[in-house]
């Protein structure tokens, strides 16, 4: 299946507009919980990790990456190496690392219960 | 490769933000999209359908209004002048916090600014002190503005005869016509103040007396602390060695503050008197620079006289009056009834022993009224000029003292210019960097005043020490009134201008890319703040050389000028009265 087509059929797919907003922040901190990454990295991470499915362009991401910096769960430096331009390096702070515990906790909770749910369905 | 920084810009300029805050996000999302572009590329995407993307992203509604959302809130501080007075409030307190942040980073720095100016505004301070106790602190009674005193007012340089204190307005004889006769007071006192020795024998020492007429403390409102005061009923012709009342600070020092006092006598020139009560405690007299320590009737007089009594002697001048107006009564029409008596009064006690010319010149005297709200005293004349003299010279020095500490701050804010730079970078307005370090000045300003109104309070003291002889004591009431308080805030505020304004707009006017350029290879003064720093050390040198020519010009030019320094030097005759009056025949 090509990318163009799993996209569109995640966008069609009911209730896909529920877990987006908080799925996109859950996205952007785990990315961040190992190591600090400039805003393109990330957008092009979430698209090649998920194989097109999620896709950001900077009317979305920017936006939603200085909400989270306001919110004191990333903090953003410019970062100057030999020979590269320099960028913006985001990296996860104390809080934000609670609120990615958190999170992700929650977003367990609710696969699994969409799943009991799905799966009680099928049985 | 386009950077679409312009398209960037123009799709966000709706927001307004701040200058760096723009540019930051600028940059951002300029690296981005060129990520982004040379990635379509490469997945063979042709260039005209890359912009086409790209121009449609920027394009999306959603950008700005994701943006305002999250970036407008982010502002930290509303712009300069626009918010309420909570707002400046919140400023202040912040600007404040960070002032002395700063201030304990450079304890050096901020404890000799402080120490200077403690010493500058301590000795304005404590000559204001001086001058506002002798010149302008109103008497504490009721009322003060009701209170004037009745004296000849024409000639000025009146009169023939004997004189025996430091007020010699009346002679008895006067003093009993004026009485009988003036109609514009309600209340008329009349007081004397010897110095009468307290004890016996070679034990005695002298206290300051003060012969008061029956209704004195009643026409000044004064309650006693304890026992009575005198009364109209205990000053009467032959009343002899009669009552007493003691002053507050008399009775704290003598008796230890015992009410058991009030059965006792006291001896006064070898004569016991009955003490009946003791003044308030801020009641020190009426005369400033004088406290007194023992009241007693003014009939007293005569068992102190080896001789006459002074009561009776027409060309003795030894008495002072006090009197509270009558209602709807001023000066002026007081003044206006008292030249109307005044040639049946003086008619009626030409001394017998003038001749004719001498007659015809004490006929043509008139009395007058004139204010006593803020008391009597040889103090005011004796070093009004003096004090006004030495807190001119004090005012140079504190001026020095700010010259010194303006080249200080120019050259710290030589020292702080990368720190300016980058707050100017980060969006700071000149009139914020000014307010900051003119709150800074303030700050240091405020803890100078404070140390110098400590440092007053015993320069002050050492002052009136230095003015009082064995002999004759010196008494000043050197409380911190509101005229002090103001003379102090302004000293403070005006520092804060002499020594803030000028470093301030200078830090405020650097360039940040030429300071962050040269920051790295350390700061470096222009050539205009070394002009300023320059002016300001030679004012310094021309300062000093006025201060030190001023100091010595009273000592050069005149030694007799010079005296008026020297407290020693002073003609007080009154010791014991009235065997040895002075006598000033004119």
């Amino acid at each position: 299946m090509d990318r163009d087509s799993k996209k569109a059929r995640a966008m069609d797919a009911p209730g896909a507009t529920v877990k987006t907003r908080g799925s996109a922040e859950l996205l952007i901190l785990s990315l961040l919980e190992y190591r600090a990454r400039h805003g393109y990295e990330i957008c092009k991470l979430i698209e090649d990790r998920s194989e097109g499915l999620l896709t950001f362009n900077v009317a979305s991401f920017y936006p939603l990456l200085y909400r989270l910096e306001r919110r004191g769960w990333i903090a953003g430096r410019w970062v100057e190496k030999a020979g590269q331009r320099r960028r913006r390096y985001y990296k996860l702070t104390p809080s934000g690392k609670k609120m990615l515990k958190a999170q992700r906790s929650g977003w367990r909770d609710f696969v699994t219960a969409i799943r009991r749910i799905t799966e009680a369905e099928h049985a | 490769m386009r950077d679409w920084k312009n398209e960037i810009r123009s799709a966000i300029a709706g927001l307004k933000l701040m200058p760096a805050q723009e540019a930051e996000v600028v940059e951002e999302l300029s690296q981005h999209l060129q990520d982004r572009a040379e990635t379509m590329l490469a997945s063979g995407l042709a260039p005209p359908r890359v912009e086409e993307a790209i121009i449609r992203e920027l394009q999306d509604p959603a950008l700005i209004a994701g943006l305002r959302a999250t970036m407008r809130s982010a502002q930290p501080l509303p712009p300069l002048g626009g918010g309420s007075g909570e707002q400046t409030l919140t400023r202040l307190s912040m600007d404040l916090r960070y002032a002395v942040r700063l201030l304990l980073q450079n304890p050096g720095f901020a404890a000799v600014v402080i120490l200077s100016l403690a010493l500058g505004i301590g000795a304005n301070t404590a000559i204001f002190e001086l001058l506002n106790a002798v010149r302008l602190r109103v008497l504490p009674v009721s009322n003060p503005d009701q209170l004037a005193a009745v004296r000849i007012v024409q000639p000025r340089d009146c009169c023939m005869g004997d004189h025996y204190s430091d007020h010699p307005d009346l002679t008895g004889a006067i003093w009993n016509q004026v009485r009988q006769r003036q109609n514009g007071f309600s209340e008329l006192a009349a007081w004397y103040p010897p110095a009468l020795n307290l004890g016996y024998g070679i034990e005695s020492r002298p206290i300051d007396a003060l012969l008061v007429s029956g209704d004195f403390f009643e026409l000044l409102r004064v309650q006693p602390s304890l026992g009575r005061l005198i009364a109209p009923g205990d000053d009467h012709r032959g009343c002899g060695a009669g009552s007493a009342v003691l002053s507050h600070a008399f009775w704290q020092r003598e008796f230890g503050g015992d009410p058991a006092a009030l059965e006792r006598k006291i001896t006064l020139n070898g004569l016991p008197f009955q003490i009946i009560g003791v003044a308030p405690p801020a009641f020190y007299g009426i005369e400033v620079g004088r406290a007194f320590d023992v009241a007693v009737p003014l009939c007293a007089e005569a068992v102190f006289s080896t001789k006459r009594s002074l009561i009776d002697i027409p060309f003795a001048w030894w008495l002072t009056t006090i009197g509270r107006l009558r209602p709807g009564w001023t000066i002026e029409r007081a003044s206006a009834q008292l030249a109307a008596i005044s040639p049946g009064i003086f008619s009626a006690t030409v001394p017998p022993q003038f001749d004719a010319q001498d007659r015809k010149q004490y006929r043509s005297f008139r009395l007058g009224a004139v204010p006593a709200a803020n008391g009597f005293s040889t103090l005011r004349g004796r070093y009004q000029e003096p004090l006004s003299l030495l807190l001119g010279l004090s005012g140079l020095v504190l001026l020095i003292a700010c010259a010194n500490l303006a080249n200080l701050m120019l050259a710290r804010a030589s020292a702080r210019e990368r720190e300016m730079a980058v707050r100017l970078t980060l969006g700071a307005s000149r009139s914020r960097i000014i307010r900051q370090l003119l709150t800074e000045s303030l700050l240091l300003s405020l803890a100078g005043a404070a140390a110098g109104v400590g440092l007053a309070e015993v320069l002050s003291r050492l002052l009136v020490a230095w003015l009082s002889t064995q002999r004759d004591r010196v008494f000043l009431e050197l409380t911190m009134d509101w005229r002090v308080v103001a003379f102090v805030a302004a000293l403070a505020v005006l520092s804060t201008v002499l020594f803030g304004l000028t470093p301030a707009f200078r830090a405020s006017r650097v360039d940040p890319g030429a300071a962050l350029k040269t920051s790295g290879r350390g700061a470096s003064a222009s050539g205009e703040s070394l002009l300023l720093r320059r002016i300001l050390a030679v004012s310094q040198i021309a300062l000093s050389m006025v201060l030190l020519v001023t100091a010595l010009l009273p000592l050069s030019i005149a030694p007799s000028r010079a005296a008026i320094f020297q407290p020693s030097i002073r003609s007080e005759e009154s010791f014991t009265i009235p065997t040895t009056p002075t006598k000033h025949m004119k």
